[in-house]
C-alpha cells in the first residue's frame, strides 16, 4: 500500500466503533435538547450550532468514510463549508450594520408603477406595515 | 463485482472507487450550497425581526422536532452498520438494515406531516396565506415561509433518500453487493448521512433557540 491508495482499510470502523460513534451522536442530541430545557440566553444558538457542527464532523469523518479516503475528498467538503461561512457571515453582518431606517418594516404588496397597465393582482391598496389589527 | 469494462475504463479498482467517492463529494458540496442559500435567508431575516422570529419559534412543537432528530440520528447509525455488514460479506443483514433505515425515514416523514397539519390548522402558513393570530404577522410570516422552505426541501431529500435506501436494501438482500463491490451502498449511505447532517442544523435554528 502506498500513500496513493484510495482507501485505508485499516481505518475502517469495527461494529463497536460504529456503535461508539452512534452513542456519542445520540448523547450530543440529548445534550442539545437538555440545554434547551435549561434557562438560556443569547449564547444558546451558537452553542447549539457548535454541537451540531461537532455531530456533523463525527458523521463526515466516520460514517461518510472521510477518514478512510484521500485528503483531497475532504478538501471538497471543506471548500463548500468555507463558502457557506463566507456567504452567511457577509450577509448577516451587512444586515446587522445597516442604518435601521433602511430595513423595510415588512413584506410589501406589489404595486403597479404609475401609468403601467392595470393588473388586477397589483390593484389592491398597499397594506399598512405592522401587526394586523382586528 | 462491478462490470469488468467499468474497472478497465478507470484503469484500476482503486481509481474507479476514487472517482466514485470524489463525484459523490462534489454532489454533496452542491447540496450544501443549495441549503446555504436558505440558511443565509434565515440568518438575515432573523437579524431583521429577532422578536417576531423568537415568538414564532416558541409556537414550534419541540417534542416532535426532537423525536425526528433522534429518528434521523438512529437511522444514520443503522446505515453505518449496514455498510459495515455489506463490506464484511453479509449483504443479507446489510439489506435488512438498509430497509430498517428507510422505514425510520418514513416515520420521520409521517411525524413531519403531523406537524404540518397542526400548523395549517393554526394558520401558520407561508407568506400571504399567514393567518396565525397569536404571533404578529410581520416577520413571523417570513419565519413560516423559511420554515416550510427548509423543512420542505429537507423532506424532499428524505423522500429521495428513502427511495435510494429501499432500492439498495432490496438489491443488497438479493446478493448484488459484497466486499468486492460495495460502492453503491457506500454512496447511498453518504447521501443519507448528508440528509441527517442538514437536519442537525435545521433542528436548532427552527425549534430551539
Amino acid at each position: 500500500m502506498t500513500d496513493d491508495a484510495v482507501e485505508k482499510p485499516e481505518r475502517q470502523l469495527s461494529v463497536a466503533g460504529v456503535l461508539v460513534v452512534g452513542v456519542v451522536l445520540l448523547a450530543l442530541t440529548a445534550l442539545t435538547y437538555g440545554l434547551h430545557r435549561l434557562p438560556h440566553g443569547a449564547w444558546s444558538l451558537p452553542v447549539a450550532l457548535l454541537i451540531a457542527a461537532a455531530k456533523g464532523l463525527l458523521i463526515a469523518l466516520f460514517y461518510m468514510h472521510l477518514r478512510e479516503q484521500r485528503a483531497s475528498n475532504g478538501l471538497v467538503l471543506i471548500t463548500s463549508v468555507v463558502f457557506v461561512a463566507v456567504l452567511l457571515a457577509i450577509c448577516v453582518l451587512e444586515t446587522r450594520t445597516r442604518f435601521r431606517p433602511t430595513i423595510p418594516p415588512g413584506p410589501f404588496p406589489v404595486e403597479a408603477l404609475p401609468g403601467a397597465m392595470q393588473d388586477p393582482r397589483s390593484a389592491r391598496p398597499p397594506e399598512p406595515a405592522g401587526p394586523l389589527n382586528p | 463485482m462491478p462490470p469488468e469494462a467499468v474497472t478497465e475504463h478507470w484503469g484500476s479498482e482503486d481509481a474507479r472507487k476514487q472517482a466514485a467517492y470524489l463525484g459523490m463529494w462534489v454532489f454533496i458540496a452542491t447540496e450544501v450550497l443549495l441549503f446555504a442559500g436558505l440558511f443565509t435567508a434565515y440568518g438575515v431575516y432573523r437579524s431583521v425581526y429577532p422578536e417576531a422570529f423568537r415568538a414564532a419559534q416558541l409556537t414550534m412543537e419541540v417534542g416532535l422536532g426532537t423525536l425526528n432528530t433522534f429518528l434521523l440520528v438512529t437511522s444514520s447509525i443503522v446505515v453505518a452498520l449496514a455498510v459495515h455488514a455489506v463490506r464484511g460479506n453479509r449483504p443479507g443483514l446489510g439489506g435488512a438494515l438498509l430497509l430498517l433505515a428507510a422505514l425510520l425515514g418514513v416515520v420521520f416523514l409521517v411525524v413531519k406531516g403531523v406537524e404540518y397539519a397542526h400548523h395549517v390548522k393554526d394558520g401558520g402558513l407561508p407568506g400571504d396565506a399567514y393567518r396565525f393570530t397569536e404571533v404578529p404577522r410581520v416577520g413571523a410570516s417570513l419565519f413560516f415561509t423559511l420554515y416550510y422552505l427548509l423543512t420542505g426541501f429537507h423532506a424532499l431529500h428524505v423522500t429521495v433518500g428513502v427511495s435510494v435506501l429501499t432500492v439498495l436494501g432490496v438489491r443488497s438482500a438479493s446478493g448484488t453487493f459484497g466486499p468486492a463491490y460495495a460502492t453503491p451502498v457506500e454512496l447511498g449511505g453518504m447521501y443519507w448521512h448528508l440528509v441527517d447532517v442538514i437536519w442537525l442544523f435545521v433542528y436548532p435554528i427552527l425549534y430551539l433557540s
